[in-house]
């Protein structure tokens, strides 16, 4: 096992130094995140203040701001976008050179993603775990980090990460399909948007949109490590969603490896 | 080493017609066109041998390289490569290839150039020995040290196919595919390429399949052609005996001080049949090609010399230039009727 791996960290080390070498960027990107997280933490001050009850969906306002930087902290803990890396592939034919290496593709993909979510982890959610644990600790914002939540935090962040990979790498393999990178990107990020909880939380909304919502696997990237934090769930709800992650996580796999194993014979390789 | 046997790869296009009224027909229903850019083709390559596969632009040469490599899944027919099916078994089959596409590069684009070997050296699992070996030995012949340290992207092309050449080598590959591999490069950069291929080929008996457009290259290194034309192959032999067999095709130009009007039969003149001679005419200028096993250049300049007062003359040989642009055009290769 150790021995098969090995290769492949090859290519997570190469795109961490790349990425690494680019962090300005990604400085720059993450700015533009905080701007937007601000805006939603001002957007929640608004509605509680109108509001004449000082919790809504069993959030008070600390909690629901909370919850939101909590939420951004799991988004890039988890962030994995094989999009960007299939599509760049596809169209300049860069696939040839992946192909010929003795690596799975996907895999392949899945460690160069792993590199870009290190420095992405370096940058912006190690920093923010910390502030937001001082922030727990100096003041009451009525949410308690226990070395148990933690660890389970750990853990469902681990197969978050897998759940967001592999269902992001099969959504990512219809350019090959549509050669349409643009719209996918689009249509890719609105959907996480609404239905991962990162924009409002799930608890909010109405009945069918919910269950839309639970049937998609998002919520299991970020509602549901973000929520183990929190210390939200019952016990019975925590193994139940911990074992929806795995069932997503080991699906997921199986589909994305089948999906493009058909995908790779019927593939036309761009150039030459 | 390598066995092909009736590959064929058909590509389907959707033709759509122009303006927006076409755009939105070719939405919905487009023409189907199927290029068969491979079509049944067969051929089998012992270890060790330099295989040139030429063609004109299109004749379909890279997609063979594709499939070859594994990258591709051809329509119908199988491959074998060295007991392998590269495209069913792609991971397995590629610990044994190295592969440069002349117009992309494997080589981490934004890491120093040492990176990228080192990071291909965990990728194949290359020990430290080997490694050592292998990097002195590309000192040797490709000269990487004095920019092995620069980012790839401020590579010069040159600079970057040696590295792109030496970064296929260093798993020492049992067969080398290479896809263009002097494209862009200065008669330098193309001397140490061909002796970095020599020599990989010479110590490891590497298997070596090399396209190009120079056909220096395939001169210098090839002992077998194969030709492609339209996604057939029309040749596959030794580059001698297309040499021999086009090679005798000599023309000797001459410039007459006055317009050739006469209308003699030079044939008659030579004693040789009409047939055998082929002559041109515009004004002052008389050209005679004839196949130099049939008539010597001596004897051709001397009649015409003997009966003209001659300004000029010019004596041209077939190069390989000539022969293989002679058989793209015809579209096939007569060796059979001598
Ligand atoms: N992905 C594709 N989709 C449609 N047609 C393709 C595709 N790839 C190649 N072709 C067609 O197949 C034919 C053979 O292409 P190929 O790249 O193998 O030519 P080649 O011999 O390598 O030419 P060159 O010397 O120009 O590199 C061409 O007519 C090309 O247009
Ligand atoms: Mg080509």
């Amino acid at each position: 096992m150790f021995q098969t791996i090995k290769p492949y960290w090859a290519y997570a080390k190469a795109s961490f130094t790349v990425g690494f070498a680019y962090r300005l960027h990604i400085l720059f990107w993450v700015l533009s995140d905080l701007v937007q997280v601000g805006v939603l933490l001002l957007i929640w001050i608004a509605i509680y203040g109108n509001s004449s009850s000082t919790t809504m969906q069993g959030y008070t306002l600390a909690q629901m701001m909370m919850y939101n930087l909590i939420i951004y902290m799991t988004a890039s803990f988890t962030y994995m976008k094989p999009l960007f890396d299939l599509a760049d592939d596809h169209f300049d034919g860069k696939v040839a050179m992946s192909l010929i290496k003795p690596t799975k593709y996907i895999y392949e993909v899945f460690f160069r993603n792993l590199g870009n979510n290190f420095v992405g982890n370096i940058i912006i959610s190690l920093p923010l775990m910390i502030v937001l644990s001082t922030l727990t600790v100096t003041a009451n914002h009525g949410v308690n980090f226990t070395l148990g939540t933690t660890i389970l935090y750990v853990f469902s962040i681990l197969l978050a990460l897998l759940i967001s990979f592999f269902s992001n790498f099969i959504f990512a393999t219809m350019v090959f399909v549509t050669d349409a990178t643009f719209g996918m990107m689009q249509l890719n990020e609105a959907v996480v948007r609404i239905f991962s909880g990162s924009l409002i939380p799930l608890s909010f909304f109405p009945g069918w949109l919910k269950t839309i919502a639970y049937i998609l696997p998002y919520a299991s990237v970020y509602t549901v490590p973000t929520l183990i934090l929190m210390n939200r769930y019952t016990n019975s709800e925590l193994w139940i969603n911990l074992g929806i992650q795995l069932a997503w996580a080991i699906g997921l796999i199986i589909g994305a490896n089948l999906i493009w194993s058909v995908i790779i014979t019927k593939m036309k390789v761009h150039g030459g | 080493m390598i066995e092909a046997k009736h590959i064929s790869k058909s590509f389907v296009k959707y033709e759509k017609e122009k303006g927006l009224i076409g755009m939105i027909k070719g939405f919905v229903n487009a023409k189907k066109v199927i290029k068969k850019a491979v079509d049944n083709v067969s051929f089998t390559i012992q270890e060790g041998e330099v295989i040139g596969y030429i063609g004109a632009n299109g004749a379909g040469k890279s997609t063979t390289i594709k499939m070859l490599t594994g990258i591709l899944t051809p329509t119908s027919g199988e491959i074998l490569v060295d007991g392998i099916i590269p495209y069913k078994d792609r991971v397995r089959n590629a610990r044994n290839i190295g592969v440069v596409f002349g117009q992309r590069t494997q080589l981490w684009w934004d890491l120093p150039l040492v990176e990228s070997f080192s990071i291909l050296k965990e990728i194949y699992q290359v020990s430290n020995e080997d490694y050592k070996a292998r990097m002195e030995m590309f000192e040797d012949v490709l000269q990487l040290s004095e920019f092995i340290k620069s980012p790839v992207r401020t590579l010069s092309l040159g600079q970057r196919m040696r590295a792109d050449i030496a970064a296929s080598l260093l798993h020492n590959p049992k067969v080398l595919y290479l896809d263009e591999p002097t494209i862009g490069l200065d008669v330098n950069a193309k001397l140490k390429m061909r002796q970095a291929i020599k020599t990989m080929n010479k110590t490891f008996k590497t298997t070596v399949i090399l396209t190009t457009h120079d056909l220096d290259d395939i001169e210098e290194l090839c002992n077998r052609i194969l030709i492609i034309d339209n996604g057939k192959i029309i040749y596959d032999g030794a580059l001698s005996d297309i040499k021999t067999k086009y090679g005798s095709d000599t023309k000797v130009s001459f410039v007459l001080k006055e317009a050739w009007t006469d209308f003699v039969d030079l044939a008659h003149l030579m004693e040789v049949d009409p047939k055998d001679i082929i002559v041109k005419v515009d004004e002052d200028k008389l050209e005679i090609g004839f196949d130099k096993r049939i008539l010597s250049v001596a004897h051709v300049a001397q009649v015409i010399m003997k009966n003209y007062e001659v300004t000029d003359l010019k004596i041209m040989e077939t190069d390989i230039e000539s022969i293989v642009s002679r058989i793209y055009n015809e579209g096939k290769v007569n060796v059979s009727n001598d």
